[in-house]
């Protein structure tokens, strides 16, 4: 029997994620080695339209999941709504982005039948009838090579930007059905209130050309302000932080890059003191120009960086606008 | 109500590490050890929580060796009211799911009602051990909580979102909840919360106490296997600027910038 890569589709405002079309990339990839079959899952109200754009991305089967307690996102309904998918059609793998909601709602559904979730994946190498997933532990200072020896299904999350969506088919013709799925609406512990924007939006660095940043690194409030303050007056740049700089109420939210903060697309981004873990670097990988300044030649921030300068922010920062003012001088 | 703070301890944020000699792992001699940055968030939540309420038991929870009895003892000095030390052999080793299962048999033999966790820890990253174990409860769980209180018997709660966005929601107890770094600033440890702490009761059960087999715990019952872990290949093309002196390297960045990216 050909085996079966299950990928469950995230969506958006009637949008399919990026993130799950990456699922969709890797899924190929693996179904393509073993001969087998990818297989979507697109659980809300109305989940047609999406199932067929899935479908036609490169999916050969997609599975529209139907009720109108999927609406919106909760654990309880996705996961009642999955677990009965993959108890009817048993896939070898399931498969999603490693975002939020995937984390928030996946391990319930592998807790079931005591599977983990080979988590935040950056790569995959095939192994004969095995898929053995990279991963990156101790915030990405090793690539560990990773396999779950129990019985299928296993579980796997990927990491944004590591399975590149772009060669995916336009036209595939895969096939959608639909199931009218059974939900327990007793069972849907969490009731949601809202969902709602946070913090100011006064601070828009998405448009900003030039953006220096600074991290943990950099060790005061003070030190931040004086070194990533004069360097992006030097350069006119505006400024943002990783999140430790905004736990530590150096800088408010609104300047966050990452994750959980902001994307940036500058044709110049210069990261101090961050280290480089990996909820910063999803929101920097669209910089045309990275420079990475940090004492640890080590730190992850170099993997991503185009010019690198390992040394002391502190001597290194006010040397660099020095520079800057005597090239502008010229 | 009685709430259980599930910690653990990985190596120092910024400890040199070092491949063994299999390749599968990291050296552990000469490390130093802290409690995994969102768990201290979690303990943070937890105290908080009975302070607000002004009654109940705050117990901490970690599994390692001997040397994670520092954790806990971090963890009854910032005011935890006592400790569960998870040190026996056969708990070593395994994966979150079998992580997972033992702290579901503590959460059920303390029957807590409220079980928290960090989100991620540190270490391997996983980043499920919280949402695995409400699985195992069949208890309703929230990842990434940025805010949380009692409201009525049930929890309100605060989620963060990607982008900047927060889910604000109602969710029943008994419930296991994952604590987000920087929810709530994390108090120090005073000089009388160490020493009141030696005074603090921690126990320390085996398997058959909790009910648990062998098989299902520790590296006998893991599926998670790490063939073999290494540096990551150098990223690639990162250009390093060599210059001894800072202002030499600051000068040839200048020039590069302009001239080769032309981004200045």
């Amino acid at each position: 029997m050909s085996k079966k890569i299950l990928v469950v589709v995230e969506h958006e405002e009637g949008k399919i994620r990026r993130g799950s079309l990456e699922a969709l990339a890797a899924a190929r990839q693996l179904a393509e080695a073993w001969g087998g079959q990818v297989i979507g899952a697109v659980a809300a109200d109305q989940a047609t339209s999406l199932a067929e754009e899935f479908a036609r991305r490169g999916a050969d089967q997609v599975v529209a999941l139907e009720h109108p307690a999927l609406a919106r996102y909760t654990p309880d309904g996705y996961r009642q709504a999955i677990a009965g998918l993959i108890e009817e059609i048993a896939p070898e793998w399931v498969l999603m982005a490693h975002t939020y909601l995937a984390q928030d709602m996946l391990p319930l559904v592998s807790a079931a039948s005591g599977a983990p979730v080979l988590s935040d994946c950056v790569g995959v190498e095939i192994d004969g009838e095995r898929a053995v997933f990279l991963r990156q532990p101790y915030d990405a200072k090793f690539v560990a090579r990773t396999v779950d020896n129990g019985p299928a299904p296993h579980f796997a999350t990927l990491q944004s930007g590591a399975f590149p969506a772009d060669d995916l088919p336009e036209n595939h013709g895969g096939t959608v059905s639909t199931h009218a799925v059974e939900i327990d609406a007793a069972a849907l512990r969490r009731e949601v209130l809202e969902v709602r924007e946070v913090g100011d939006r006064t601070v828009d660095l998405s448009a900003s050309e030039v953006v220096v940043a600074g991290g943990r690194g950099l060790g005061s409030k003070e030190k931040f302000d004086e070194l990533v303050g004069s360097l992006a007056q030097a350069l006119g740049a505006a400024i943002g932080a990783s999140r430790p700089v905004v736990d530590s109420e150096w800088l408010p939210h609104a300047h966050q890059i990452g994750s959980s903060g902001q994307a940036i697309t500058p044709k110049l981004y210069v990261a101090l003191g961050i280290s480089g873990a990996i909820q910063h670097v999803v929101g920097i990988r669209g910089a045309q120009c990275i420079v990475a300044i940090n004492r640890d030649k080590e730190a992850p921030i170099f993997n991503e960086a185009t010019y690198g300068i390992v040394g002391d922010v502190a001597e290194v920062v006010p040397a660099l606008v020095a520079a800057i003012e005597e090239a502008r001088a010229q | 109500m009685k709430i259980l703070v599930c910690i653990k301890q990985v190596p120092d944020k910024d400890a040199r590490l070092v491949l063994d000699d299999a390749g599968r792992g990291i050296v552990q001699a000469d490390l130093n050890w802290e409690v995994n940055e969102s768990d201290r968030y979690a303990v943070e939540t937890g105290l908080r929580l009975k302070q607000t309420l002004g009654q109940g038991e705050v117990v901490v929870c970690t599994l390692g060796p001997d040397r994670a009895r520092k954790a806990l003892n971090t963890a009854l000095a910032m005011g935890a009211d006592r400790g569960i030390h998870l040190s026996d052999p056969d708990y070593r080793g395994g994966d979150p799911m079998t992580v997972a299962r033992v702290l579901a048999a503590v959460a059920r033999s303390e029957q807590a009602e409220l079980v928290l966790c960090g989100t991620r820890s540190d270490d391997e990253g996983y980043g499920q051990t919280p949402i695995l174990l409400a699985g195992l409860l069949d208890r309703p769980a929230v990842f990434l909580t940025m805010g949380v209180e009692v409201q009525d018997g049930s929890l309100k709660v605060i989620r963060e979102l990607e982008a900047g966005r927060q889910e604000e929601s109602i969710v029943p107890l008994p419930a296991v909840l994952a604590i987000q770094s920087g929810i709530y600033e994390v108090r120090y440890t005073s000089l009388k919360g160490i020493m009141a702490a030696k005074r603090k009761k921690v126990t320390q059960p085996t398997p058959t106490e909790l009910g648990l087999s062998s098989d299902q715990i520790g590296g006998t019952g893991q599926r998670i296997e790490v063939l073999s872990m290494a540096p990551p290949e150098a990223g690639g093309h990162c250009e390093f600027i060599e210059a001894d002196k800072p202002d030499v390297a600051a000068r040839e960045l200048v020039e590069k910038l302009r001239r080769e990216a032309k981004v200045i």
